[in-house]
């Protein structure tokens, strides 16, 4: 299985299978198109500068209900407490839409890096802030996988039945969680 | 591969709401337990975000894994919004609340 690895000048270099280089692009894909952000927003420029961020013309600059899909749910939680309602709101308000864009921007950068590597495998290669980026990139995708599996703390691989139809969801979550623990492990 | 994590767009309602500021200190930035993110993961998001030593930010995920949550910063409702913010870019679950 594809792990990360250090090497000289403080790189980290990841060398993927074709299949391996696929499924975690379409991963990115995935939680990029489930983000729904305008397009416009992608452009990692724009929402540095916080140029994206402007709000509507009426005043209002997001939503204030927190979403109905549980993936997003999990990715965009309340930053207060079930009883502190208008609190959650408030907050959401202000800033669930730049957050979506700052979760699609760097999905869009992991996506990127692996442009070279699409459909035929090989090595890419990470620099500190690029490995940084793919550490909040594919937790997202776990927590985004781990949601729609319904993972518990008490999960045990072996349990999967044969026929179980999340067989290859499962195994995709298990990937993505030794690529995140060797990429944590070689960030030190 | 087939699309895994997909489903029906979401309809995002934008009412306007108005909120005072409560300046009274102290507030606490909780972050939950979740079954997903790595242990190691949390106590890199801790020393990275917070400057937390590895022995603080190891015995702090620890209070998360084991009772379920932790009180990972302290300050004023502006601080801890941005930490909260901060930890939601991360997934990390994390509300804030004034501290009792």
């Amino acid at each position: 299985m594809a792990t990360f690895r250090r090497s000289r000048g403080g790189v980290l270099s990841l060398d993927l299978q074709p299949v391996e280089a696929d499924v975690l692009a379409s991963l990115a894909r995935e939680v990029i198109e489930l983000l729904d952000v305008p397009v416009r927003t992608l452009d990692p420029l724009a929402v540095e500068l916080g140029l994206t961020d402007l709000g509507d013309a009426d005043g209002t600059v997001g939503p204030t209900a927190p979403p109905e899909d549980e993936v997003l749910r999990r990715l965009l939680p309340d930053a207060y407490a079930a009883t502190e309602g208008e609190a959650a709101s408030e907050f959401r308000r202000l800033t669930e839409r730049s957050l979506r864009e700052r979760k699609a921007v760097a999905a869009r950068k992991m996506l990127d890096t692996l442009e070279p590597v699409a459909g035929q495998g090989g090595r890419v290669q990470l620099d500190l802030a690029g490995a940084r980026t793919w550490l909040t990139a594919l937790n997202d995708i776990r927590l985004a996988l781990g949601t729609r599996l319904g993972v518990s703390e008490d999960r045990d691989a072996d349990d999967l039945a044969e026929d179980d139809p999340n067989r290859y969801a499962w195994a995709v979550y298990d990937f993505t969680t030794h690529l995140q623990e060797t990429l944590v492990r070689s960030l030190g | 591969m087939p699309a895994i994590l997909l489903t029906a767009p979401v309809e995002l309602e934008r009412p306007e709401t108005d909120l005072g500021t409560d300046l009274s200190a102290p507030w606490v930035t909780i972050v939950w337990n979740d079954p997903v993110n790595l242990m190691s993961y949390v106590t890199y998001v801790f020393r990275t975000h917070f400057g937390y030593s590895d022995a603080k930010a190891e015995a702090l995920m620890m209070d998360v894994h084991a009772k379920g949550r932790a009180a990972v910063s302290t300050g004023s409702r502006e601080q801890m919004e941005r930490d909260v913010e901060a930890m939601h870019e991360y997934g990390l679950w994390a509300t804030l609340q004034k501290d009792d």
